[in-house]
C-alpha cells in the first residue's frame, strides 16, 4: 500500500500531534512564559540549626540572637554537643549546677603525681604489689568536658571594617623549597589594557604571544615537580614516589582551548591565577586526593563577593570533618583574595562563578 | 514532503537536548594548592582578677605552644595585636584581626568561682568569614588548668583541621642514663609537651618496650626480672602490677587489640618465634602463626580484622599483613634492607616502621597494601615509632652515634605523617622506645 495513501486519511490528526509535541519541546527548551528563570544571585536564608535535645533550658539563653545574625552569616553550622556522659556523683553535681549555664564538672583530673624518685618501688612480680607512690595519690580519672556555649556577647558596636587590600605575604611552602614564582600580573594588567582598547574580535589576535610568555614561565616552573613531590617528603629519594605529573600545565590556566570563546576562558584564567595563591591545604588530611571542594560565588562589579560562597556538597560539609576543614579553606582563599580584578564591562560573564578546588593533581 | 514533515520533531527533539540553556555561570579549576600553616591570633584569656589573668595567660601559653608544635599553625606574635583583650570581650573587630592577616582568632576567659572551681570558656573565630566557629566552656579545679588547656587545644585543632586532637595525652617512654655497658632503664611518663614528668620505676629492672592501651589507662611492657623476660601489666591510675603470664620462652614487643581486651606478642621457643594473642579476661592464648620463620611484633588495625607483623619467612625481615586470626597472610613491603616495628596507624590508612638499608636506619610510612612507600627520617639510629591517637603524628627515638669517651645520646622525637616538623621532644635525661597514650577520658 502506498504509504501516502495511510497518512493523508489521518491529516488531522497528525497535525495535532506535530503541533502538540512542538509546544512540548517549546516548553522544554524556553520554559512557561509566566515564570522568569532566575538562578543566579538568590541568596539563601541564613538558617541557625541546634540540637535541641541536647541543649538545656538554660543553654538556650547562651545561644546568639538570632537578630544578631547578619545575612552575611551564612553556613552556620549545628553547635555540635558533646554527648552526656553521666556518672551518678556527676548527676547530682549537675542538679546544683542548673543555675550555672552549660556544665558539669570537668572531674579533677588528678593524674598520678610525680613520686620522689627515689621513693619508687620497683616491679615485684611475685606479689601484687602496688606502686606506693602511685596509690597514694592516684584518683580514678573520670573528667568530664561538657560543651556548651557561653553567654552571648553584646552585639558588636563598631561596623565591620571595609577589608583591606589584601597584600598576602608570599607563600612559604611547609618544606623549604623554592617559593613559587610570582604569579603574572602584568599579564592580567596587559590583558586588561587590551581589553578596553579593542572590541571583541580583534583581542584573539594579542593572545597569540601569550603561549610564548608562557613558553617562558615554563622554566622557572621546572621547579614545580620538586616542591609538588616534597609535599608528602621522602628522605630516600630512591624509593618510588608518584612524581608531580603534569604540575607545571595544572598551574597554567587552560585557557589555550581551541573553539572555546576566548572571554570566558580567558576570564577563568584571571579568577584561578587571583585565587590560586590564596589557597591553602592541609596535606596531611585522610586521603586528600579525595577533598575536591565545589563552590558557588558571586561577585559584584568590583568584583568583590555578594555574599558568602555556597559549598554544593552539603551534606558531605555537614558528615566529613575532612570535607569540612577543606571546604573552609577554600572559603578562605575566595574570601582572602577578594575583591578580583577582572574586567568590569564583562560582569555579566563573571557574576556567577562555580569554582572547583581540586588537590587531586598534587598528590 | 511527507517525509520532511516526519523529520522535523526529530529535529525539535535534537535542538532541544542539545541546546544550552544558557546558565551564565563561569567554571574555574583551581588546581596546585599551597601548604602554608594556618595563621592563628590566640589571645590572652581574660581573667576579671589578677589570679584568674595569670591562668589565663598560662592556658593561652600551653594553647598556642600546642597549635605551634604541630606544625599546622602559625600563631601570630601577641605584639601585632591591634584589638585589647579588654574590648575583645565584647566582640572581635574582625577588620584589626584581618590586617594582621589572622585567618582565625581565639578569644576566652578564665573565672575563679566563689565555690573555688576554674571556669574555663573560649571562642573560636572565623577572620574572614566574620562568624563563630565554636564556642566551649569548661568547669574544673584550679590545678587542672593544664588539662583544660589541652582539652581547648584539641577542640581548636579538631574544629580547624577536622582531625581528632592529640594534645591532651601522655607519652610514656624508657628514661635511659649511665654508660652503654651499664645502662639504667626506667620507665617514665609525662604529659605530650614534656610537662609533669614523672618516674615510675627505679631502673633497678630491665624494662623495654612499654606499650599503652588504647581504651584504659594501662600499659604494658617487657621487665627482665632475675633475668627473665616476662610481661607485664600495669595500671596507672592504681598503680597494680600482674604478670601477663609466665611462658616458657622469651616474650617480647606485646601490644594491645584496639578493644583493649587482649594482648598480641611474640614468643621464642627453641629460635622459633611466632605471634600469639593472650585474651586478658581469659587468660586463654591462641597462637596466630606457625613456621619456622621468625615473625614478631605484631600489630593491630584499628578495626582488629588485621594484623601487621614482621618475619623473615621470605629470606629477608620484611611487613606482611594478615587477618585478625592469623589467615590470608601476604607480604606488603618489598623494599630493599630490613623492615622492622611495624605500627598500624589509628586512622588507618597509613602503617609506619622502621627500616635499616645499608647501615642507615629510617624511619617510614606506607599505606596497608604496601604503596606509598615514604621515609620520614632517617639517621645513625631511629627506632620504634609509635602513633598520636588522632594518627597524624608519629612519635620515635633517636639515637647518636657514641663520642670519643662512649657516651651515647638518645632522645624522643616527633614529626608529622607528612615528613615536616620534626622536632625534638624535651626530657630530662636520655629517652627511648615511646609509646603515647590514648586521649585521656
Amino acid at each position: 500500500m502506498n504509504p501516502v495513501d495511510t497518512i493523508l486519511p489521518m491529516r488531522t490528526g497528525y497535525l495535532c500531534s506535530f503541533a502538540l509535541h512542538a509546544c512540548v519541546l517549546a516548553v522544554a527548551v524556553y520554559g512557561l512564559p509566566l515564570f522568569s528563570r532566575e538562578y543566579m544571585v538568590q541568596p539563601s536564608i541564613p538558617v541557625d540549626l541546634v540540637m535541641f535535645d541536647d541543649v538545656k533550658e538554660a543553654d538556650l539563653a547562651s545561644l546568639p540572637e538570632i537578630s544578631d545574625l547578619t545575612p552575611q552569616d551564612r553556613l552556620v553550622q549545628a553547635d555540635e554537643i558533646a554527648p552526656q556522659v553521666v556518672r551518678p556523683n556527676d548527676l547530682a553535681e549537675a542538679v546544683e549546677d542548673q543555675e550555672v549555664t552549660e556544665l558539669d564538672s570537668v572531674e579533677q583530673a588528678e593524674r598520678p603525681d610525680t613520686p620522689p624518685p627515689d621513693s619508687a618501688v620497683a616491679p615485684d612480680p611475685s606479689t601484687l604489689t602496688a606502686l606506693d607512690d602511685l596509690a597514694a595519690t592516684a584518683t580514678p580519672l573520670t573528667p568530664e568536658a561538657q560543651e556548651a556555649e557561653a553567654e552571648p556577647l553584646e552585639p558588636v558596636e563598631e561596623p565591620p571594617q571595609p577589608p583591606l587590600p589584601s597584600s598576602r605575604p608570599e607563600t612559604l611552602q611547609l618544606a623549604e623549597a623554592a617559593e613559587p614564582e610570582p604569579e603574572p600580573e602584568p599579564e592580567t594588567q596587559t590583558a586588561q589594557q587590551v581589553a578596553a582598547l579593542a572590541p571583541p574580535m580583534p583581542q584573539r589576535r594579542p593572545e597569540l604571544p601569550q603561549p610564548a610568555d608562557r613558553a617562558d614561565r615554563n622554566e622557572p616552573e621546572s621547579q614545580e615537580p620538586n616542591r609538588l613531590a616534597s609535599i608528602l617528603r621522602n628522605v630516600q629519594e630512591n624509593l618510588q614516589q608518584p612524581q608531580a605529573r603534569a604540575a607545571p600545565s595544572a598551574a597554567q590556566p587552560a585557557a589555550v582551548r581551541q573553539g572555546e570563546a576566548a572571554s570566558s576562558s580567558r576570564l577563568a584564567g584571571q579568577v584561578r591565577r587571583q585565587v590560586q595563591p590564596c589557597w591553602n591545604f592541609d596535606a596531611g588530611a585522610r586521603d586528600p586526593a579525595s577533598l575536591i571542594v565545589e563552590m558557588r560565588v558571586f561577585l559584584n562589579p568590583d568584583g568583590s563577593l555578594s555574599g558568602q560562597p555556597e559549598i554544593l556538597d552539603r551534606s558531605r560539609y555537614l558528615s566529613d570533618p575532612f570535607f569540612r576543614s577543606a571546604a573552609e579553606r577554600a572559603q578562605r582563599a575566595v574570601l582572602d583574595c577578594q575583591p578580583f580584578n577582572l574586567p568590569r564591562e564583562s560582569h555579566s560573564l563573571w557574576s556567577s562563578l562555580l569554582i572547583r578546588f581540586n588537590p587531586a593533581e598534587a598528590f | 514532503m511527507r517525509r520532511v514533515r516526519a523529520i522535523f520533531p526529530i529535529a525539535l527533539f535534537l535542538l532541544a537536548v542539545t541546546a544550552n540553556p544558557g546558565r551564565a555561570e563561569l567554571f574555574v579549576d583551581v588546581t596546585g594548592p599551597n601548604f602554608e600553616p594556618l595563621p592563628i591570633a590566640i589571645t590572652d584569656f581574660y581573667g576579671n582578677d589578677e589570679g584568674a589573668a595569670q591562668i589565663g595567660r598560662d592556658i593561652t601559653q600551653v594553647v598556642t605552644a600546642n597549635l605551634e608544635r604541630s606544625g599546622l599553625f602559625k600563631p601570630i606574635d601577641p605584639r601585632a595585636f591591634i584589638q585589647d583583650i579588654g574590648s575583645l570581650r565584647a566582640g572581635p573587630r574582625f577588620g584589626d584581626w584581618r590586617v594582621i592577616n589572622s585567618d582565625a582568632l581565639v578569644s576566652g576567659g578564665v573565672e575563679l568561682q566563689s565555690d573555688g572551681r576554674l571556669r574555663v570558656e573560649f571562642r573560636l573565630w572565623d577572620v574572614l568569614a566574620e562568624q563563630q566557629m565554636t564556642g566551649l566552656a569548661y568547669v574544673s579545679t584550679p590545678a587542672n588548668w593544664r588539662r583544660v588547656a589541652h582539652i581547648v587545644s584539641d577542640a581548636i585543632y579538631k574544629r580547624l583541621t577536622g582531625e581528632e586532637g592529640y594534645f591532651d595525652t601522655r607519652i610514656v617512654y624508657i628514661a635511659e642514663s649511665g654508660p652503654q655497658n651499664r645502662r639504667v632503664k626506667r620507665l617514665a611518663i609525662m604529659d605530650q609537651d614534656g610537662d609533669n614528668h614523672s618516674y615510675l620505676t627505679d631502673g633497678s629492672t630491665l624494662m623495654l618496650t612499654p606499650r599503652f592501651s588504647p581504651t584504659s589507662q594501662e600499659i604494658t611492657y617487657l621487665a627482665y626480672v632475675n633475668d627473665q623476660p616476662r610481661v607485664y601489666l600495669l595500671n596507672l591510675d592504681t598503680g597494680q602490677q600482674e604478670l601477663v603470664g609466665n611462658f616458657p620462652g622469651m616474650t617480647f614487643a606485646p601490644r594491645f587489640s584496639p578493644d583493649g581486651n587482649k594482648i598480641i606478642m611474640s614468643m621464642a621457643e627453641g629460635g622459633n618465634s611466632d605471634i600469639y594473642t593472650m585474651d586478658l579476661r581469659t587468660r586463654q592464648v591462641v597462637r596466630l602463626t606457625n613456621d619456622p620463620g621468625i615473625d614478631t611484633s605484631a600489630s593491630y588495625a584499628p578495626d582488629g580484622r588485621q594484623i601487621v607483623f614482621n618475619s623473615d619467612r621470605g629470606g629477608q625481615q620484611q611487613l606482611y599483613v594478615m587477618n585478625a586470626d592469623g589467615t590470608n597472610v601476604r607480604r606488603i613491603s618489598f623494599g630493599e634492607g630490613l623492615y622492622a616495628t611495624p605500627v598500624w596507624s589509628p586512622r588507618g590508612d597509613l602503617i609506619a616502621f622502621t627500616r635499616i638499608h645499608q647501615g642507615t636506619f629510617y624511619i617510614g610510612v606506607m599505606k596497608p597494601d604496601g604503596s606509598g612507600e615514604r621515609m620520614l627520617s632517617s639517621g645513625f639510629l631511629v627506632e620504634s615509632p609509635t602513633w598520636a591517637p588522632n594518627g597524624r603524628v608519629l612519635s620515635f627515638f633517636r639515637q647518636e652515634p657514641s663520642d670519643s669517651q662512649g657516651r651515647v645520646r638518645s632522645r624522643l622525637y616527633t614529626i608529622d605523617l607528612t615528613g615536616f616538623n620534626e622536632r625534638e621532644v624535651a626530657t630530662p635525661i636520655d629517652a627511648s622506645d615511646p609509646a603515647w597514650s590514648p586521649l585521656i577520658p
